[in-house]
């Protein structure tokens, strides 16, 4: 057995990362055979990913459009002498199947705009923060509010924020994500991100406040 | 400030919560200042948040689909590449596979104790030009699922060569070539490459593929 065949014998289930690496690595080697097993261990998340994608932004993928996009996943980790796996490094922690993962999306994406499909993804935000006609929870009536009298006076309350909370405002009322997909983005759970939020409403209200104090600038 | 869109293995480590509040924060501000970024961050978590574990348990991907991927490695150059051998395991024999060299008739005189009809044998024979080097390649039963390989020269090859067999990347035997030839006794199910170097340049090869 080799070497690579006893990391891959044990992989652990729950961790099965330490054996996605070195079947990285050896294809990374020049070794085909760990290229197939690749492919194999991969094959169905990509595949799945492809087809959920396109779902999300009801696109129409056939199956043979489906199974060229998983396809060039591949080929795209394969180019320029598999300059891709060449530079995965797993920094910050970042395993295997999240980096498959993310590069998968993405190529699908946009693959699925260079097709012109019908995707919201094609709504363009405005610079800054862009309103839903529609802001039905409290974070979003305040803003509204807030547009409604100052736009400009609302560009400089966000501006008070910290980053963290400007880009939670973008996804929500920007690109309009539901509370599940603005978690998701930001790698938080839904608790966390309802907490953040109800923190941005006091914060927000209390940055108004004071700029409605007399001799505040 | 010039923006440069996260790499993915950052973007990976964020959408898994890897990252120290300063990198999100630092992140957080590259990421909201470019509508790219902020639309990409939007269809993974779009995306994430439909992700079900059940649904990908369910996924069947056409078997042709995952053969053309793996299919992609690229060809290697033709100077690195002769020939395929492929045998099967059969009954205590071997068989050749019809998508290989087809072996030389054996000679009745090779077997022992075998019969010759059939496809299975004790013992087959090729003859293969590898490099510059013509060979005779001997596959002979070894043992349970074991093969012996022999590989002799058929003209006093030139001086400097050198036989390498391995499998999976690792070297398993090697052995300089002499008009005596080679023996590797004891080869296990599996594929094997045989190559012929000379100061550690490839000349050609044969893939040796020996299947249960």
């Amino acid at each position: 057995m080799t070497a690579l065949e006893s990391v891959l014998a044990d992989r652990d289930p729950a961790d099965p990362d330490p054996a996605d690496r070195a079947l990285l690595a050896a294809c990374v080697a020049g070794d085909r055979r760990a290229w197939g097993r690749f492919v194999e261990r991969f094959s169905r998340y990509v595949y799945y990913l492809v087809q959920l994608t396109a779902r999300r932004y009801a696109a129409e993928l056939s199956e043979d459009d489906a199974g060229d996009l998983h396809n060039e996943l591949f080929l795209a980790l394969l180019e320029d002498d598999r300059r891709r796996l060449r530079a995965f490094e797993g920094r910050n922690g970042c395993s295997v199947r999240s980096w498959v993962r993310l590069i998968t999306i993405r190529k699908t994406v946009d693959a699925l705009r260079r097709r012109r499909a019908h995707l919201s993804l094609d709504q363009q935000a405005e610079a800054g923060v862009e309103l839903a006609e529609s802001a039905p929870d409290a974070l979003g009536a305040l803003l509204a509010a807030q547009a409604e009298a100052h736009q400009g006076r609302l560009q400089m309350l966000v501006a008070e924020l910290g980053p963290q909370d400007q880009l939670l405002l973008k996804l929500l009322y920007g690109e309009q994500l539901s509370v599940e997909a603005a978690s998701a983005a930001l790698g938080i759970n839904r608790g966390a991100l309802y907490t953040r939020k109800t923190r941005l409403i006091q914060r927000l209200r209390a940055l108004a406040s004071a700029q409605d104090e007399p001799g505040s600038a | 400030m010039h923006h440069r869109c996260p790499d993915e293995e950052m973007l990976a480590a964020w959408l898994d919560g890897l990252l120290s509040e300063e990198a999100r924060d630092a992140l957080s501000t590259e990421m909201s200042g470019c509508a790219d970024c902020t639309q990409l961050l939007a269809a993974l978590g779009q995306v994430g948040a439909a992700e079900s574990p059940a649904d990908l348990a369910a996924t069947v991907v056409p078997a042709a689909v995952t053969r053309r991927a793996q299919a992609l490695w690229p060809e290697e150059p033709a100077l690195a590449r002769a020939a395929r051998l492929a045998v099967r395991w059969v009954q205590d024999r071997l068989a050749p596979l019809a998508d290989a060299l087809t072996p030389l008739a054996t000679p009745a005189l090779a077997l022992r104790g075998g019969s010759t009809s059939g496809e299975a044998h004790e013992e087959l024979h090729y003859q293969v030009r590898v490099g510059e080097v013509d060979l005779a390649i001997g596959l002979e039963v070894d043992g349970p699922e074991q093969i012996a390989l022999t590989v002799r020269p058929l003209a006093t090859p030139p001086a400097g060569l050198l036989l390498r067999l391995s499998t999976a990347g690792e070297t398993c035997a090697m052995s300089s070539l002499t008009a005596h030839g080679a023996l590797v006794p004891a080869l296990l199910c599996g594929e094997y490459e045989l190559s012929l170097e000379r100061a550690g340049q490839s000349l050609g090869r044969l893939d040796l593929s020996f299947q249960a």
